[in-house]
This record gives structure tokens, C-alpha cells and sequence, in this order.
């Protein structure tokens, strides 16, 4: 009966073939080949020049560092955006009925590049902020162009990613367990503090990996909001393989890229137990 | 000397429409155990959640130690709750649980340790302050909400049908840990359940209800041996219950046969609701009791055998200990004390709650 | 105290809400103006819709998008949903593996899995529509085994077997027990794939050649030269569309919820 349950297991082991042939072309040689480019060079010879560049050359660290400042600026402006906006939710009683989930999905599902394009317009010197400034009295200001802008073109593009885990998370807690916590004396901040905060950081370390890293390696909102002036280390990436035409140099930061995005999401991975990895949205 | 610390006054509360309390009043005193014992929807539950402040009463006030904090929050009130559903926190382990409170009262980690150390013991859970609550089963849980609950010491404690997910045995065993619990540290205990055995093993005062309105209040013996309605009568054990006519005083009349009993004050001639216990019935031969009828069924059920006799339409229920043949001819009687009169009823919650 | 907490929740909403909807209503409101600018209003009017349908450059982009969504979603759910059933029968060790190699495009960002597959493709088959759905069923097949494995975990294995039991092929109890189990898994899988697909840009930028286009990349080329009110009006269609068919989506599920139970119920 056993060997029946074996056999019958690896038998159902071989649907998942295709899927494995799968893999292995379309998720691991491409990795295999990017290696490749990284290291070598242009004729061909091997080194790692291309792995270091990411470090060595200044335009490159500067792309980086403000590849990371907006990374990290926008995942805390979304977190703090988005647990307010939970909980005034949770407080309103809305949440249960599915509606209020639909606002907050459905920016999501509009187009990213529009997105994107909306706030340039808004933005723009001449745009609708300055005018909105102006008929009130305010002197206009020059954000277009600025890091600013790419900020705040971040934090919208992605502030739904971190608010729908979250809320997913918070709105999964029982109500049987806040009671006990104001039954036992716990007043409202120390409820939020101590039960519903905790309950709700598989959410939250969710809603980190869909902000930081997309974030962090975006090109196009930097593009379209920077004016193409600032770089992140996307927009570098992307020359190289556009306009630069240095594939092994591109392929080079890439792979570091890579490590980066994988070093801070490791510790976040780590934290999730197995069952509650499918829990991304 | 009745010492009252806990006072309900016209308390009023409906939800979706529905009036769930109507003007309802109640006393608890202090050092009781007092159990509201009643049927689903009844509305013990919802005083309770009065009680600990978890809902608003749309009027009436809550007295607390001659104090009104009928609108204070829950985290205000010296009363903890032992919860139906046993409400641990998941991210925490049994000792983090239990220490919740006394941390909020900011005691010594010290103090701390000891007093969980303490309600451990007190539940018979030495040793699980590490364990990680998703591991226990569900009397280990149903404990360690007790002692979250006990460990601060509140003067009253509230549980809401704690037992209620256990299996009979566990359920048995709990039941004398918490009489045991409450000698021990003393506090006051409002307890709500469906289940009259329990509240008949527990409480000092059972207060029976149902549709928001108190059908009787009393202790466990008077409840049993005395009840006042048919509800209470039918809610309570089990029951033969049947329309007499009261012929005089101590003189009532069952499917015809005049019966002695021993009530008075339910005037001449009026129809009255009889209520007689299985125990209480004896099966004598054919002819020497007071009914006749024929055995219909006979079940065998561990301690004693349950009979049915048909008398005319009635189909009487009978515990006894020596068993009678199926469709032999019988006689019952009964002694005139454990004949129990009750008025008919005069509203629809006093009347016995049927399965539809 | 309440009505102030009720009060302050309200009006953070309603500031939420305003900053992730304004920059869309501004997009509805311009496809209506009859004039490029974007300050100034000059008069209501439909042109812009009708210069929209008029395009074929647009109409071409979105055929293509639409097509390679659904293709796309379709074939990863042929691969996802065998591949998911596999892997859920195999050894503690093999199914870390397995999910581990799942997980990797979607932690991956966009931009190197784009490269890294437009450095392979190119060395073996020309850029064009063929390599952007494979770059797309790639990233896509992801999301379907996550979305259908927790319906497979919590399949119970022994209704099949009963199937078994009562003389049913392994085929007809496939189709006839596990298929409807896991089927809201496979139509929120593919659902997802969908959405994905539809919206991805920077994987197509590197994966699919010069002639190619999707809605993304045609309106981030247009982007260069200067954006045309049609835009705009697309924009507006695809808000539409998009709204449409959550309201619908949300009502079949609110229509086939069961009556929550009311916590207050606990009378």
C-alpha cells in the first residue's frame, strides 16, 4: 500500500517535467549565459572588470547610491503611508465587503507607463501642480527634473504593492484577539504596538520585496520624471545595452545588480515560513 | 449580608433590530459563582460582553463596586474575560500570554515571572511557560486562558461557555478545576453556558434565561426541585410536563386521576402546567398506581434504564433502575412531594423551547 | 473620542484615495480637451477618441498586447498547473528545490531577467513576437504555481481516491475531482498572468526586437516625441475597461460569498 502511495508519488512527480525542461531553459541558461557576459570582456578574454565596475567607476557608485536612496525612501514613505491607511480602514469597517480592496487594486491595473506619465504632466514646470500653486497664491516650484520627482513618481507606482499585503494581513486578524488585548488592558496604541503590528509583518516583509526592489532597479520612472538627467543604476544598465552598446559591461552590473537585490531580500525570505510564501496577494 | 458587586440596571440592547434585552436588571455579589444559564440567542452572552465593556448597552447602566462605568472601555474596567474561543495571541508563547496584563500594569519582571509561574501551577500547566500556544491542544488553551485571565487578579472574573469546544471528560475535569481555581484565589465568578449539568455542578446561584427576560433565579437545588415555568422545568433535566387542572389546594387532577401533591394558592379549577421528574415516577403493577398505560420503549442507559409508559395520548419518561418489558400493562405513582405546579405561561418565554 | 477617530480615518482616506486617483482623473479630463494643452481647457470634445481609433500604430500595439496576455497566461497555466501538481508530490528536499527555481523571477528584478533573456534569445532565434512570449511565459508561469499549490495542499487526496475506489480511471478522476478543486487557483492564477503580461514593460523592452510593439513600449517610444492627446484617451478607455471589469469580478464573488456570520451573533 506504501510502495503503491511511492510509485504513484514519482509518478506524479514526471507532470511537473515540462515545467522542469522549462526552467532550466528560460530561468537558468539565461543566468548561465549573463554570467558568461560578465565576465569577460570585449575580445572575449576572461576578467572581472565588469563586476567591479559597479564599485570602481564613480558614475556608477553614484548611480547606485541614488538607486538606493530612492529605494529605501520610497519602501518607508509607502510603509508609512500604508499603515495609517489600513487601519483607518479597519476602523471604518470597510475591508470586509471587498469594495474598498477594489480602490486600492485599481491604480494597479492601470497601465505603468501612463502612471507614469500623469504625474509628469503634474509635475512638469508649466504643469497643473504649478498652476494649482499659482491660482492659489504660491510661488511655483521647479520639481520636474528632480529627485523629488522621481520619488514621488516611485511612491505612487508602488504604494499599492505595499498597501495590499498589509491590508491583507491586518484584515486576517481576529477581532477576538484585539478584544482580549483591551480586555487584559491594553489601550489603543498598545494594541496596535503589541498585537496588531506583529501579526502583521508577513505582510509588511511582502510588501518590502514588491517595493525595494522594483525600486531600486527601475529605469523608466527615472527617465520619464528625471528628464533623463539623473541616473539610477537601471538607466546606466540600460544604455549599456542600448546606446553604449557594452554588453559585457551592462551584463556585469546586472549580475551585481542581482546579488544586492538578493542580499536584502534574503533575510526577508528567511522570516516566511513555507506555507505562507503563496500569500503575495 | 448580600454584598453586590456588580449591578445591572434597565439595561436595553438591541442588534439588526432584533431586541436582544428589554429593561433587564441583575446583582451579583461578591465572592459568588453565578452562572447565566440559558438557550442560544437568549442574551447571556451579550451581558457579559456588557459587562467587559465590549458592548455599548443602547440604555441602562453597569454599576461596578457602587461605581457607573457603563461608559468606560474595556482596558478600564477591573474585570478580565476568559474568551469562547480562547483568543491566545499567536505570536506569542504561553508565558508572553499570560504576562500581557501584569506588563501593561508595568509590574517587576520578577513579579512577573512568579505570578505566571503561580497560574500555571494554579491550571496544572508547570513548566509550558516556552511552549508556543499553536501547539497545545485545546484544554491546554482553554487553561492558559484562564490564567491569563486569573493572573491579574480582577475582582470578577467573566467566561463565556469556556468548556464549550472540549470533550466530556476534559469537560468534567475542568469543571472542578476552576471550583477548585475560584476557592483559591477567591474572585467572583459570572459564568455563562448552555449546558444546565454544568451550571448545576458550579455555580452558588444559577440565573436561568431566555429572549433577554430571567425566568428564575436561585441555586442549584430550588432551579431542579422547584421549577417556575415550563420553560425553566423543560430547560433544566429532564421532564414530564402536562396539563392538570388544579382542583383545590393540594389537589390536582392528571388525565382524569386526582393527585395529593403538596402546592397551594393556584386557586380552583384552573388549568395548571404539572411538571414531574423521570426519577421521581414509580412502575408498580397494573392497576395499584395512580395511571395505568402501556411500556412503548426502553432504553438502556448506563446508570438507569429510560422507560416510556403510554397513558392515553401521553407518553410518560420514567428513570429506573429494573427494567419492564415492552408492551406490558403497568401502573405509576408518585409521592405527593415531587409533584411540581407552575402557573401556565403567560408570555412566550416562559414556555418551553421546542425543536422546530 | 470615536467621532473624532471616525472623523480623522475619513479624511485620511479620502487624502489616499485623492493622491492615487488624481493624476488618472487628470488624464480623463484632458482626453476631453480640444487643444494639447495640458494647463489650459479650450472646449469640451470626442476628437481625441476618434484620432485614437483612427491609429493604427495603437490599434496594432494593443492587438499585440491583448494576444500576448492571453497566450501567454494560457500556456503557463498548460505548464504551471501540471508543474504545480508535480512538485507538490515530491520529496521534502526536491519541493524546496523546485519552489526555490519558482521564485526566482518574480525576486528577480525585471530589468536583469529582461537581459538575461534577450542574451540568450539572441543567439539563437531573431528578436520578434516569438521571444516576447516566451520572456513573458516565463515570468508568467510563477504566479500560476503559487496560486494554484495552496488549493493543491488543501485538496483533500482521499476524495480522489474514492473516485479511485468506485472504479474511475486516473483521467475521468482528474477531470471529473481535482480539476474543479483547483480550479479557483488555475482562474486566479491565469487572471494574474494576465494582469502581469498586459502590464509589463521592461522585460518586452529587451525582449522583443525592433518590430514588435506592445501598448507599454509604443507609448514609452512616443514618449520622446511628445505625447498626443490620443494618449490620453486610451488612458481613459483602459481606466474604463479596467474598472468594469473589477465591479464585475467583485460582484460574482460578493454574489456567491455565503452571509458572513455576524460576530455579534454570539447572543
Amino acid at each position: 500500500m506504501n510502495e503503491d502511495k511511492v510509485r504513484n508519488g514519482n509518478k506524479r512527480s514526471l507532470l511537473s517535467g515540462p515545467y522542469a525542461l522549462w526552467i532550466a531553459g528560460f530561468t537558468i541558461l539565461p543566468l548561465i549565459v549573463i554570467m558568461k557576459y560578465a565576465l569577460t570582456d570585449k575580445t572575449g578574454a576572461f576578467t572581472t572588470a565588469n563586476l567591479t565596475a559597479i564599485f570602481t567607476d564613480p558614475i556608477n557608485r553614484k548611480a547606485l547610491w541614488l538607486s538606493l536612496k530612492i529605494a529605501v525612501g520610497t519602501t518607508l514613505i509607502c510603509i508609512l503611508l500604508s499603515y495609517p491607511m489600513v487601519l483607518a480602514m479597519k476602523h471604518l469597517g470597510l475591508g470586509k465587503k471587498g469594495f474598498s480592496l477594489f480602490i486600492i487594486i485599481l491604480p494597479m491595473w492601470m497601465n505603468f507607463i501612463l502612471r507614469v506619465l500623469a504625474w509628469q504632466m503634474i509635475l512638469s514646470n508649466n504643469g497643473l501642480l504649478n498652476l494649482l500653486l499659482t491660482t492659489l497664491g504660491f510661488e511655483p516650484v521647479r520639481i520636474a527634473n528632480t529627485e523629488t520627482a522621481i520619488m514621488i513618481g516611485s511612491v505612487y507606482d508602488y504604494l499599492p504593492y505595499m498597501m495590499l499585503p498589509i491590508f491583507t494581513a491586518i484584515m486576517e486578524i481576529n477581532e477576538d484577539l484585539i478584544e482580549a488585548a483591551k480586555d487584559l488592558g491594553a489601550g489603543g496604541f498598545t494594541v496596535f504596538r503589541k498585537v496588531i503590528f506583529p501579526l502583521s509583518i508577513p505582510g509588511l516583509l511582502s510588501g518590502f520585496v514588491m517595493v525595494f526592489v522594483p525600486s531600486m532597479t527601475s529605469f523608466v520612472i527615472a527617465d520619464i520624471l528625471g528628464g533623463g538627467k539623473l541616473q539610477l543604476i537601471g538607466n546606466i544598465i540600460e544604455q549599456e545595452f542600448t546606446t553604449a552598446n557594452n554588453w559585457p559591461a551592462g551584463s556585469g552590473l546586472s549580475v551585481m545588480l542581482m546579488l544586492l537585490v538578493l542580499i536584502s531580500t534574503a533575510f526577508t525570505m528567511r522570516r516566511k515560513t513555507e506555507g505562507r510564501e503563496s500569500a503575495l496577494w | 449580608m448580600f454584598d453586590p458587586i456588580l449591578q445591572l440596571e434597565h439595561i436595553t440592547k438591541s442588534f439588526d433590530g432584533k431586541k436582544i434585552l428589554n429593561d433587564f436588571d441583575l446583582e451579583i455579589g461578591r465572592n459568588e459563582f453565578v452562572t447565566l444559564l440559558g438557550p442560544s440567542g437568549c442574551g447571556k452572552s451579550t451581558i457579559l460582553r456588557i459587562i467587559g465593556g465590549f458592548v455599548r448597552p443602547d440604555s441602562g447602566r453597569v454599576f461596578f463596586d457602587a461605581q457607573d462605568i457603563t461608559m468606560l472601555p474595556p482596558e478600564k474596567r477591573n474585570v478580565n474575560t476568559v474568551f469562547q474561543k480562547y483568543s491566545l495571541f499567536p505570536h506569542m508563547n504561553v508565558e508572553e500570554n499570560i504576562a500581557f496584563g501584569l506588563k501593561l500594569k508595568k509590574k517587576s519582571s520578577d513579579y512577573i515571572r512568579d505570578k505566571v509561574k503561580y497560574a500555571l501551577k494554579l491550571v496544572n500547566l508547570d513548566g509550558f511557560e516556552k511552549r508556543d500556544t499553536l501547539s497545545l491542544s485545546g484544554g491546554q488553551q482553554q487553561r492558559v486562558a484562564i490564567a491569563r485571565a486569573i493572573v491579574n487578579e480582577p475582582e470578577v472574573l467573566l467566561l463565556d461557555e469556556p468548556l464549550g469546544a472540549l470533550d466530556l471528560k476534559l469537560r468534567h475535569e475542568m469543571q472542578r478545576e476552576l471550583i477548585k481555581i475560584k476557592k483559591e484565589v477567591g474572585i467572583t465568578f459570572l459564568y455563562v453556558t448552555h449546558d444546565q449539568e454544568e451550571a448545576l455542578m458550579m455555580s452558588d446561584r444559577i440565573i436561568v434565561m431566555n429572549k433577554g427576560i430571567i425566568q428564575q433565579a436561585g441555586d442549584s437545588k430550588s432551579i431542579y426541585d422547584e421549577p417556575q415555568n415550563a420553560f425553566v422545568a423543560d430547560f433544566i433535566g429532564e421532564s414530564n410536563i402536562i396539563d392538570g387542572i388544579m382542583v383545590k389546594d393540594l389537589l390536582v387532577n392528571i388525565q382524569g386521576v386526582d393527585f395529593p401533591c403538596v402546592d397551594t394558592g393556584f386557586g380552583e379549577n384552573n388549568p395548571v402546567d404539572v411538571v414531574i421528574r423521570p426519577e421521581d415516577l414509580e412502575i408498580v403493577k397494573a392497576g395499584e398506581g395512580y395511571l395505568t398505560g402501556q411500556v412503548i420503549s426502553i432504553i438502556f442507559k448506563g446508570a438507569y434504564y429510560e422507560i416510556k409508559v403510554k397513558v392515553n395520548d401521553y407518553e410518560w419518561m420514567i428513570q429506573s433502575v429494573d427494567p419492564a418489558p415492552i408492551g406490558e400493562l403497568v401502573g405509576l405513582t408518585i409521592d405527593p412531594d415531587n409533584i411540581q405546579i407552575m402557573h401556565k405561561p403567560l408570555r412566550d418565554d416562559e414556555e418551553v423551547v421546542r425543536d422546530e | 473620542m470615536k467621532r473624532l477617530k471616525d472623523f480623522a480615518s475619513g479624511i485620511y482616506i479620502g487624502l489616499i484615495g485623492l493622491f492615487l486617483y488624481a493624476p488618472i482623473l487628470v488624464l480623463i479630463i484632458l482626453s476631453f480637451n480640444n487643444s494639447r494643452s495640458r494647463v489650459k481647457w479650450r472646449g469640451f470634445t470626442f476628437d481625441w477618441y476618434v484620432k485614437l481609433f483612427a491609429n493604427k500604430q495603437i490599434k496594432e500595439a494593443l492587438i499585440t498586447t491583448v494576444i500576448l496576455a492571453l497566450a501567454s497566461a494560457a500556456i503557463a497555466v498548460l505548464i504551471g498547473v501540471p508543474g504545480a501538481l508535480g512538485i507538490h508530490a515530491m520529496s521534502k528536499r526536491r519541493y524546496k528545490v523546485m519552489m526555490a527555481f519558482t521564485n526566482i523571477p518574480m525576486l528577480n528584478a525585471d530589468i536583469v531577467t529582461g537581459i538575461a533573456l534577450m542574451l540568450w534569445f539572441v543567439h539563437f532565434i531573431p528578436l520578434g513576437f516569438g521571444s516576447v512570449l516566451l520572456a513573458h511565459i516565463t515570468f508568467n508561469i510563477p504566479y500560476v504555481i503559487l496560486s494554484v499549490m495552496p488549493r493543491i495542499q488543501q485538496m483533500n487526496i482521499s476524495v480522489y481516491e474514492a473516485t479511485r475506489d468506485l472504479g474511475a480511471g486516473p483521467v475521468y478522476g482528474f477531470f471529473k475531482v481535482l480539476l474543479p478543486e483547483m480550479m479557483p487557483g488555475i482562474i486566479s492564477g491565469f487572471f494574474m498572468a494576465f494582469t502581469m503580461s498586459m502590464d509589463d514593460f521592461v522585460i518586452t523592452y529587451f525582449t522583443k526586437g525592433a518590430g514588435v510593439n506592445t501598448l507599454s513600449t509604443m507609448i514609452y517610444g512616443q514618449i520622446r516625441k511628445g505625447i498626443k492627446p490620443e494618449m490620453y484617451a486610451l488612458s481613459t478607455l483602459i481606466f474604463l475597461a479596467v474598472s468594469a471589469i473589477l465591479l464585475i469580478s467583485n460582484g460574482i464573488s460578493a454574489a456567491r460569498k455565503a452571509p458572513k456570520q455576524n460576530d455579534e451573533e454570539r447572543i
